[in-house]
């Protein structure tokens, strides 16, 4: 019998590896409704859970999956679902919600061929703005970008841990290629794991001081953000909704309230952002052009840099390890020097705009490799990069 | 006949369920947004004697409503109650019983809620047999939105959305009860409140998946656009429109055509719930007890 | 919090009928004179009185010479909380 961590050396699914991930990092609740290409992912937590007295259900559908894991969070589980294009589309007014309550949760959002129905079991990076913008309203979401089979069990312990840090929904933007590719992957020992993952904080003390959202420390100013409410304690507001709320809970309908419900939920990112974003930069120091990529592009992009170096060219690789919320300052810090911007993405130009506007403000110009349902070889980034050099 | 004009607050008790509402508890005092004569008012008082009689902690028992005139009625019961996305409270409650076995949510959605974009989050629900109540508060119409029509509303009714009438075949939620498999299903209306106790008071304590489908008047839309404007028309066309289970049984099928039948439906204990079919299978993989 | 003027709290009240230590009392401020408690009365005892109330309209009052037996009906039908039926320790 397999215990919480199945720690050794496999070579594993990346699906499979990101629900191991999920259980390592605690999750003990997980609804999903079957989708190419991220079913291996709820098989193998319907296999798993119960191994943990965790629970998996197959719901109805993609909203009623997003609905149960909103209630299963509130009720102080760690909770997950795992779907694609189509069905990431169908839980946007629940991300929202989500958001404004303050839920913590992960979403797996693996990529497939788009718009609309696409080509199901090929890799395209086609929701990158709509994890950031798809919902009503405004609100910050946070978004990894995985690459290797083994950042997909890593970045599923990272996606718990910042979920429970900032009470945000964290989504993995995995790809079809990443999640149905077999690698090396090393899970370590159980005490080790242990060490790194966050727990879900338990309100305590006073049930009628006990303050539910993010709130403004009275004497600092600082937003602080307290332990989710949890049903079945004594630490649930005696009336909340999905409307616009103060902290206590209560239903606010001035305008003002709402300015400030949307500047506690979107600053409690932007202002950390620092500790948030992760970026990996290789030959960064005497570049004049720098190829900034995300998720498995990042794999050719950094083999593309290598083999222009060999030919003399002063090429740098900037890779965003955190998609959202977009790390501007540190960004355009690393590109500062360069001159010219090669971005390949697999869709015709999303997070593209974002690294042109940053670069924009440097005098940089900023090219795109577009690619659609396949991953880009390596010439076809060695040929662009030779061209406008 | 007394009638006296008097503050004095020992001989003049206040009503003796209010002090269990969220209003009293939040804000101290009583505070109502219904029309004169809603029946929401009614169900609230039945929903309070219910949790008195039972003796329950209204923690383990939170209401999840859904939205529309109904979420109103989140003011008048024991809390905590919250409100969430229009016609998804029923997988919500899911979520929350399976994340905490102990905790029992109390579901009050009204006729769109649950019966045009959440019908199928009702079959399901229903299917599953998970251990939730869910009250369908029925006004045969769109309320909070100016009074629409609704997959209840009878055919031939005028609203604001079928000016000429409606054309389309009302949908009974007795029988997708029956049909989905739900193992507690009873209807009332607020003509009968002392019954309609009674029957929330046996849906909180069975165990699995009971439905009580409740048919309110809303005189503001559907009475006004159909003759019936005054709250005291509409409890009449309610209690002789009335037909207990028992007579309907005798009843031929033009006699039964408009009217409403009440009673208790299905109550069966046989079929386990879903948290506990959950348990074995963490005793099978977890490799002790049955294979 | 709600805004004040929403809050309205009763500041009259009528005692209708009593009886050795039952009363039947009605706030008058909160009823909001649907009538549903003339109608289900079993004894047709109520009726709509004469005086207004602070939102307009008249509450109920119980008609002259009837009488009140303190069955709870109109307390079971009442939607706002209005009128109900006390036992008063003395």
């Amino acid at each position: 019998m397999r215990g919480i961590v199945s720690s050794g050396t496999y070579v594993m699914l990346g699906n499979h590896a990101i629900a191991e991930g999920a259980i390592a990092a605690g999750c003990r609740f997980c609804a999903g409704y079957p989708i190419t290409p991220a079913s291996e992912i709820i098989e193998k937590m319907s296999e798993r859970l119960p191994e943990v007295n965790g629970i998996f259900i197959q719901m109805e559908d993609e909203i009623a999956s997003i609905s149960s894991v909103v209630g299963a969070s509130l009720a102080g589980a760690k909770a997950m679902t795992a779907t694609s294009g189509p069905g990431f589309s169908l839980m946007q007014e629940w991300i929202s919600a989500a958001c404004a309550l303050e839920v913590p949760l992960v979403i797996v959002d693996v990529q497939r061929g788009s718009p609309s129905t696409g080509q199901v079991s090929e890799p395209q990076q086609g929701d990158v703005m709509q994890a950031r913008w798809g919902g009503n309203g405004d609100y910050e979401v946070i978004a990894l970008a995985p690459a290797t089979c083994q950042e997909m069990f890593d970045f599923a312990i990272d996606a718990f841990n910042l979920s429970e840090i900032y009470r945000v929904p964290v989504i993995i933007l995995a790809d079809a290629l990443v999640s149905h590719m077999r690698e090396k992957v090393v899970i370590p020992k159980y005490n080790e794991i242990r060490r790194k993952v966050v727990e879900r904080r338990r309100p305590d003390g006073d049930p009628k001081k006990y303050i539910p959202y993010t709130y403004d420390d009275p004497n600092t100013g600082e937003l602080r953000i307290p332990p989710p409410p949890q049903f079945g304690t004594k630490y649930y507001p005696l009336m909340t909704w999905t409307a616009t709320r103060d902290e206590m809970g209560v239903y606010r309908e001035e305008p003002e309230a709402n300015l400030t419900l949307i500047r506690r939920i979107c600053d409690k990112i932007r202002n950390n952002v620092n500790s948030i974003v992760r970026l990996q930069t290789m030959f960064i120091d005497d570049a004049d052009l720098i190829v900034v990529a995300y998720g498995t592009p990042a794999r050719t992009a950094l083999r593309a840099v290598k083999e222009v170096r060999a030919k003399g060219i002063k090429a740098g690789f900037l890779r965003l390890v955190t998609v959202w919320p977009f790390g501007e300052k540190v960004v355009r810090k690393t590109i500062r020097k360069a001159k010219k911007i090669v971005v390949p993405e697999i869709n015709y130009g999303q997070l593209y705009w974002e690294i042109e506007r940053v670069a924009s403000k440097e005098d940089a110009e900023v090219f795109l490799v577009p690619q659609a349902s396949k991953l880009h070889e390596p010439n076809e980034i060695v040929r662009k990069i030779l061209e406008v050099y | 006949m007394v009638n006296l004009k008097s503050t004095s607050k020992e001989e003049i008790p206040e009503h003796p369920l209010l002090k269990l509402t969220t209003s009293s508890k939040m804000l101290g005092s009583y505070i109502n947004f219904f029309c004169p004569g809603c029946g929401y008012g009614i169900i609230a008082q039945c929903i309070n004697r219910a949790f008195v009689k039972l003796k329950i902690d209204p923690i383990k028992y939170p209401q999840i409503v859904g939205i529309g005139c109904h979420s109103l009625l989140a003011f008048l019961i024991p809390g905590p109650a919250m409100m969430v996305l229009h016609g998804r409270a029923i997988p919500f409650a899911t979520g929350i019983r399976l994340a905490n076995p102990e905790v029992k949510p109390i579901v009050i959605v009204g006729d769109g809620d649950c019966l045009s974009i959440g019908t199928n989050h009702f079959v399901h629900g229903a299917r599953r047999n998970v251990n939730i109540t869910v009250l369908l508060m029925n006004n045969l119409i769109y309320g909070m939105t100016g009074g629409q029509s609704s997959p209840t509303t009878p055919t031939g009714s005028r609203t604001r959305t079928s000016v000429y009438g409606c054309v389309e075949r009302s949908i009974d939620a007795v029988e997708l009860a029956k049909t989905c498999g739900a193992t507690y299903i009873a209807r009332w209306t607020t003509a009968q409140p002392r019954l309609l106790t009674k029957a929330i008071i046996e849906a909180i304590q069975h165990k699995g998946f009971s439905f009580i489908d409740i048919i309110t008047p809303c005189m503001t839309y559907f009475g006004r656009f159909n003759r019936k404007a005054k709250p005291a028309d509409m409890y009449r066309w309610l209690k002789s429109n009335s037909v207990s289970l028992h007579h309907a049984e005798k009843m031929s099928v033009e006699e039964l055509k408009s009217k409403i039948i009440i009673g208790k439906f299905v109550e069966r204990k046989d079929v386990s719930i879903l948290y506990e079919e959950y348990e074995k299978i963490f005793k099978r993989a977890q490799g002790r007890g049955e294979s | 919090m709600l805004k004040k003027q929403y809050i309205l709290e009763a500041i009259i009240i009528s005692i209708l009928c009593e009886e050795n230590e039952k009363r039947l009392i009605l706030k008058t401020d909160r009823c909001k004179g649907c009538y549903l408690c003339v109608e289900v009365c079993p004894l047709k005892s109520l009726e709509a009185s004469g005086e207004l109330n602070v939102k307009g309209i008249y509450p109920p009052s119980l008609k002259a010479g009837s009488k009140c037996v303190f069955c709870g009906m109109c307390e079971d039908t009442c939607p706002d909380f209005a009128i109900y039926v006390v036992k008063v320790e003395k």
